[in-house]
């Protein structure tokens, strides 16, 4: 199991600032795990988030492990001028 | 450096502070630091700065102070309203502590002209609030060398960094390559924000710009300082240099400034927050 956290505007349109899962295969990266919460929350494939494995910056390609936690961090603009 | 009495006095916590001293004070003095926006972010941070006594502080921004600005945008008040942000900025700024210098650029900063304008700064901070000018903003001080205090905000949360590119540190594009597409973005209507964050998170960035000129402790290049005022936690994301990255990798592809286009017409051509 590892722990999703969302924020900005992600926590926004995914309507949770946290969630849950499960690895499904031993090797699983954060890539797979993007495609996973992409289909759970209908997020668009190519947006750019900056992904950190236990609060680092990480590459898609990072394989995770039980108790891994990943942050999905959009940019923010600022605020209304 | 020479001080003068009313120095000594207005100074005086800094000076006994033993990170900061006299040494210390004069190097605030002989600072100079260019603020990208009079905003939310901006205006705590340019009250600090100036209170700070930075030495020349350059604020731009193309906006009349509006009513339903005052909720955040503190260096502003009342009878104000109506009135250029750079002028009722400098004149708080000013009233607050005539030993500033402050020029005020009341204009929107673009490709053709914010190399220039930054040139003569010793950090830039930005208090942006829109794409275009955060990426114009980065690629600027990447050519120009210039360290970039980063602060942004969404609602209830903040985020705050500085990005050193030219001391390999990762510069902006190494979190977010480009800007979002326009549904990804935050729309005008969602864009609101709680005004008090503004306020935390203006006062972080003066924070860093202050130790950055100090060169004291450990300041916020190479991670991404996340905020929640909802859950009041702090996050310290570490961040790292994107050998790919296309403005400051190994084969950059941007060789010179890009202009992006506002995707929020309500926030097109403004650059304060």
């Amino acid at each position: 199991m590892i722990r999703v956290l969302f924020f900005g505007m992600l926590a926004t349109k995914t309507g949770v600032r946290e969630t849950h899962l499960e690895l499904k295969r031993p090797g699983a990266t954060l890539s797979d795990v993007m495609e996973e919460l992409g289909k759970r929350f209908a997020l668009p494939p190519k947006a750019p988030y900056m992904l950190a494995v236990n609060e680092a910056q990480a590459d898609p390609s990072t394989v995770l492990k039980d108790g891994d936690e990943v942050a999905v961090m959009p940019p923010f603009s600022g605020g209304l001028g | 450096m020479d001080f003068t009495e009313e120095q000594i006095e207005r100074y005086s916590r800094h000076i006994i502070l033993p990170d900061v001293g006299g040494k210390g004070q004069a190097k605030l003095l002989k600072s100079r630091v260019f603020v990208l926006g009079a905003g939310g972010l901006g205006s705590p941070a340019l009250l600090y700065l100036a209170a700070a006594g930075v030495g020349a502080i350059g604020v731009c921004d193309g906006d009349l102070v509006d009513l339903s600005n005052l909720q955040r945008q503190i260096i502003h008040n009342t009878g104000m309203v109506g009135t250029p942000k750079t002028l009722s900025a400098k004149k708080a700024i000013e009233e607050l502590n005539p030993g500033v210098k402050v020029t005020a650029y009341n204009e929107r900063l673009n490709a053709g002209n914010i190399r220039e304008v930054i040139r003569g700064y010793d950090i830039v901070l930005d208090g942006s609030d829109n794409f275009p000018t955060r990426f114009l903003a980065n690629d600027a001080s990447f050519f120009e060398k210039k360290t970039l205090v980063s602060g942004s905000m969404f609602r209830f949360e903040g985020q705050v960094s500085v990005f050193k590119p030219h001391q390999n540190y990762p510069c902006y594009r190494c979190l977010y390559p480009e800007p979002p597409p326009k549904g990804l973005a935050p729309s005008c209507q969602e864009a609101g924000v709680l005004g008090a964050l503004a306020g935390v998170i203006g006062v972080l960035q003066a924070v860093e710009a202050i130790k950055e000129i100090l060169n004291i402790g450990e300041g916020l290049s190479g991670y991404l300082l996340v905020f929640d005022a909802l859950k009041m936690s702090f996050k310290k994301l570490k961040i790292r240099k994107d050998p790919g990255c296309a403005l400051c990798g190994e084969n950059p592809s941007i060789k010179e400034l890009v202009t992006y286009e506002e995707v929020c017409e309500a926030t097109a051509g403004k650059c304060e927050s």
